[in-house]
């Protein structure tokens, strides 16, 4: 069976859902069984047919035939995987959370494709498939972002998203082209097995900076906390299985050409600064989701940092066990968001202890994410920090990070789980049942997932490059007090004495505003902004010049419409001059 | 078997006659329609045989079939199909086109397959009278775009009887199977002969300065009517054009790509600039037609089999976008809105015609994804590939031009305030459909296009 042909249920029942205007109570079963085929389907070929590599020939243009590829190799199956768990279960989800009946056709459209997407992402084995299918989720993100467009903000986060990720798409364009300049080939197993070539280092940082801007890494990190803009669905599919993952599986994939351009480096250094930036943020962030968002900007760093060490497995071992979780998590958020009557600040959302069968399901979550043995949270987060025992600094810094994971997840947990005030009103009963039921589910994925720590290694044999997976005792010991430590500075700052929210204290400000890390990055901010006010300056001048120059065009439009007379003597005498001017050309 | 495949095209093509005749009897509209597109079906699936088999023959020691002309078949009995189709809807008395479509085909088909100048201009005239009279036959209000339509392609004929009559005396032969022994360089005949020909075919196939005529009868044709002298007649001149040029005219290919390049330059930014002020949709459609009548002759002015292939792809395009943009100009104006101002808020009144005619602009301006963007790609690579940068560097800067007027029509669609909904005829539907089914498939997957183009490309060339 062609591997393509596993996006086709799915797409189909997008467009399907389009056409269920009228008929809403439809349109997500109707999407929700697309997808569930979708998944049998990838589940079905990933066992029939691993390693499959499928050309067809897509057209070809003086001897160079373009193709669409199609790989099924370990690294591809795993993501598709992935997104065929993970998307039926956006699906039900938003089944309960989508009230608005006569949005629903728009956004199962949007989010339907979206998928489709991120599996033809998932399953692309040359360039112009993955670049198909990466510009295609730049714009269903678009849309899916600003998809309550008629509200104030939703818009200007949506404009904020796409044009970070259009620098991205420029910087992957133009990697395509060194690639194919020095090339002559998309494929990705031909560019594998091919000797380096020395455009390579620079077509493969501009894969690096795209990568960055999809995975939101810094300096380009800042879109996915406005993302959060969008409907929840939307924040829980965009931070477990797709789009921000794009940009590490891409690197994970053509690990070896960043190994040969020396860059591991620079991606070691990126991962640290934007786990650094995200743990930080996360830590003094009040917006419910916007935590889960930041977390989410350190645990891709964490994959960066991983990949910088050369620790393929752990970095995919943490790709894995980071996708469950997130959704798990962003699934609560949504819940506790509607209990509270669309509140997202968490110093004004209460009493989400409330609902057992959302609170347990979320504690396993916080528990996994914090990196509690045995939850798949403590496995991924252990071999990441096993990969950095040879180097000390980098060891620290990770420590430091633990901490402050194990901190802000529990800050996040027992904020809104407080007991609420006489005044406020919370309907936790009226929680949709496909909401709570969906969270539930992904909880048992989210134990499941330890399995993969034993997996992993033998999976990715395929892999020359990819070293054995072991964490050693010491390790987790030294792992389990680092989160221990830090779940009791949380449970001691945040649960006993009762914040309100108003920071206090100057040391409590330093220590959870990360005033430095935020101070640097607004003046680097500030001198990028007037860089860019430089270039509008440039561009306003250029578009005067075209300005100028298009009204000269409509000048002339107007006179070369004067020839077209409407009298056919004219048009006669037209003809004799063309044949004049004919044998004009022909004798010159 | 074999006699079923050497007379399928004549047996059909009387078969086309016998249905014209019969319907100035039985006068049933729906029967001369359903009649006249089965039979264009039937050579759909002759031309798709012919080509699938790559075969090549003479028929009747007048028709040369190979696969450039079952390439022209299937575009053009395709096309047919959407025409008649079409014109049923758009027109109430049908029973014109039932009699005269047949007759204008089998001179469309001929050209197609003509095997000598006297079929060119023998089916040229087939094929002109015929539509001279379907303008014509509408009343008083039709007389001024017939009778210009006339006189053009009275001088044009005209012309190309005197063109072939100077080529004539070098062989003693009217066949187009094989190169002309004259070269241009040792006689001035022949730099006339080749003159006059691109100008009597310049005049069908909307070539500056002999277009001047097209915007007034495209516009001011029936509804039924323009998408065929768009869609069909016009690319026939091209057809005819390649014919002569490629073949007849073989030895001189160098020479001729000067007049070809200049042709292309002077027609699309003719085509470009004028439309960018029209308020009348149909007037805007012919001179984006104009415009495109230049891209494809940047494919010719290449003069290689890389060249020629993209100019076939083009005009297959270029057919299937304006047959659909004009059939849904033809009943919107049907219904009273002509104007872009009146466009606004089509998108509320009917979401089907405003999509697809946004599709049919967005292709037509090139944008990736749809057929036109591939065609432009094609034409251009093909002048680059050639040598002629230049050339290619004007296309371009033309796309962005267009991109003026196409935007502006689709912004108008998309703007306003609503209207009342409006009821499409099914033919409509089905016409619009197919149409906007191969801008979009073949957009996205131009690769069994592409052979089949660049197999009657290297057929033609293989001729000589």
């Amino acid at each position: 069976m062609l591997t393509i042909l596993v996006i086709l249920p799915i797409v189909a029942a997008s467009f399907l859902a389009l056409l269920t205007y009228g008929k809403e109570k439809y349109t997500g079963p109707v999407v929700l069984v697309g997808s569930l085929i979708t998944s049998a389907m990838v589940v079905y070929d990933s066992l029939v047919s691993p390693g499959a590599v499928q050309q067809i020939a897509w057209f070809g243009i003086s001897g160079y035939t373009i193709h669409i590829t199609t790989q099924l190799l370990p690294l591809n199956i795993i993501l598709s995987l992935l997104i065929a768990i993970i998307t039926p279960l956006i699906m039900f989800y938003s089944m309960g959370y989508m009230e608005v009946k006569t949005e629903r056709p728009r956004f199962y459209f949007e989010i339907g494709i979206f998928a489709a997407a991120m599996l033809l992402f998932a399953i692309a084995g040359n360039f112009i498939t993955m670049f198909i299918a990466w510009e295609m989720l730049g714009v269903t993100s678009y849309l899916l972002i600003g998809f309550w467009y008629q509200k104030d903000n939703p818009p200007y986060a949506a404009r904020k998203s796409i044009s970070t990720i259009l620098i991205g798409d420029f910087a992957m364009l133009a990697a395509m082209l060194s690639v194919w300049v020095s090339y002559h080939t998309f494929s990705f197993s031909r560019i594998l097995a091919l000797p380096t070539n020395p455009v390579l280092p620079i077509a493969m940082f501009l894969v690096l900076v795209a990568t960055f801007t999809k995975s939101a890494q810094f300096p380009f990190h800042e879109w996915l906390a406005d993302a959060m803009e969008g409907p929840t669905p939307v924040s829980a599919f965009l931070h477990s299985s797709t789009m921000v993952k794009a940009g590490v599986f891409l690197v994970l994939v053509l690990f070896p050409l960043f190994v040969k351009s020396g860059l591991s480096e620079l991606i070691l250094a990126i991962g640290i600064i934007s786990a650094l930036l995200g743990a930080s943020n996360a830590i003094s962030s009040h917006h419910i989701k916007k935590i889960l968002a930041y977390s989410t900007i350190e645990d891709l760093g964490l994959m960066f940092v991983a990949i910088g060490l050369h620790a393929i497995i752990a970095a995919v071992l943490f790709f894995i066990v980071q996708a469950f979780y997130k959704a798990l998590l962003f699934m609560s958020a949504g819940s506790i968001m509607r209990a509270n009557g669309e509140e997202e600040d968490i110093y004004k959302t209460y009493g989400s202890y409330k609902r057992k069968l959302l609170y347990i399901p979320m504690l396993i979550g916080v528990l996994s994410i914090a990196g509690i043995f045995p939850l798949s949270g403590f496995f991924g987060k252990a071999a990441i920090d096993a990969a950095a025992l040879s180097n000390t600094y980098v060891y620290i810094i990770l420590a430091v990070i633990d901490f402050a994971t194990s901190a802000y997840i529990f800050r996040w947990l027992f904020i809104h789980s407080r007991r609420e005030p006489a005044h406020v009103e919370l309907s936790y009963s009226s929680i949709p049942k496909s909401m709570l039921y969906s969270g539930a589910i992904t909880s048992v994925l989210v134990l499941a997932a330890a399995i993969a720590f034993f997996n992993v290694s033998g999976f990715l044999s395929y892999y020359a490059y990819a070293s054995k997976l072991s964490i050693g005792l010491a390790e987790a010991v030294i792992e389990s007090a680092i989160v221990i430590f830090g779940i009791s500075a949380s449970y001691y700052l945040f649960h006993v004495k009762k914040p309100s929210g108003t920071v206090t204290t100057k040391a409590y400000y330093v220590l959870f505003n990360s005033v430095m890390v935020n101070a640097a990055y607004s003046y680097i901010a500030k001198a990028v902004m007037y860089f860019a006010e430089g270039i509008n300056l440039i561009e306003e001048m250029l578009y005067g010049f075209f300005a100028s120059g298009a009204y000269g065009i409509i000048a002339m439009s107007a006179g070369l419409r004067k020839i077209v007379t409407g009298d056919a003597n004219d048009y006669l005498i037209a003809f004799v001059a063309g044949i004049i001017l004919i044998i004009l050309i022909m004798l010159v | 078997m074999q006699i079923l495949v050497n007379f399928a095209i004549p047996v059909l093509f009387a078969a086309l006659l016998f249905s014209g005749i019969a319907t100035l009897f039985h006068k049933n509209k729906k029967l001369s329609v359903a009649i006249n597109s089965s039979l264009f079906l039937l050579i759909l699936v002759t031309g798709i045989y012919y080509s699938v088999t790559g075969i090549s023959f003479n028929s009747l020691s007048l028709y040369h079939i190979y696969p450039f002309s079952s390439f022209l078949l299937m575009l053009f009995s395709l096309a047919f199909v959407l025409v008649s189709i079409a014109a049923y809807e758009l027109d109430s008395s049908y029973l014109k086109f039932g009699m005269l479509l047949p007759l204008l085909s089998i001179g469309v088909f001929s050209v197609s397959m003509a095997s000598s100048l006297l079929t060119i201009i023998v089916s040229m005239e087939l094929m002109t009278v015929p539509t001279i009279l379907l303008i014509a036959l509408n009343g008083k209000d039709f007389a001024e775009p017939s009778t210009k339509l006339f006189l053009l392609s009275a001088i044009s004929i005209a012309v190309l009887a005197f063109a072939i009559a100077l080529i004539f005396p070098y062989d003693s032969s009217l066949s187009i199977t094989q190169a002309v022994s004259g070269t241009i360089g040792s006689a001035y005949f022949m730099v006339l002969s080749l003159v006059l020909f691109v100008a009597a075919l310049g005049v069908e196939a909307a070539l500056f300065p002999f277009n001047l005529w097209i915007p007034d009868v495209y516009q001011g044709s029936p509804s039924g009517v323009s998408p065929l002298i768009a869609g069909i007649n016009k690319k026939v001149a091209f057809v005819a054009l390649i014919e002569i040029s490629f073949v007849v005219f073989a030895g001189d290919k160098s020479s001729i790509v000067p007049v070809f390049e200049i042709l292309a330059v002077l027609t699309m930014f003719f085509g470009n600039l004028a439309a960018m002020v029209q308020t009348n949709v149909k007037r805007l459609l012919a001179y984006s037609s104009i415009s495109q009548a230049g891209y494809i002759m940047v494919g010719l002015a290449s003069v290689t089999a890389f060249g020629l292939e993209s100019s076939l792809f083009q005009i297959f395009a270029h057919s299937f976008m304006i047959i659909g943009a004009f059939v849904i100009a033809g009943f919107l104006a049907a219904n009273g809105i002509e104007s872009i101002g009146g466009y606004s808020g089509l998108y509320k009144r009917n979401g089907f015609l405003a999509f697809s005619l946004t599709v049919i602009m967005l292709s037509m301006a090139g944008i990736p994804g749809l057929i036109g963007f591939v065609g432009k790609f094609l034409l251009f690579s093909s002048a680059i590939s050639s040598g002629l940068i230049a050339l290619a560097f004007i296309g371009i800067i033309n796309s962005f031009i267009s991109i003026y007027y196409y935007g502006k029509l689709i912004s108008s669609i998309y703007s306003g305030a609503s209207g009342k909904t409006m009821h499409v005829p099914n033919g409509i539907y089905v016409v619009v459909f197919i149409a906007i089914a191969i801008v979009i498939a073949f957009g996205i997957y131009p690769a069994p296009l592409m052979a089949v183009s660049s197999r009657a490309a290297a057929s033609l060339f293989g001729i000589i």
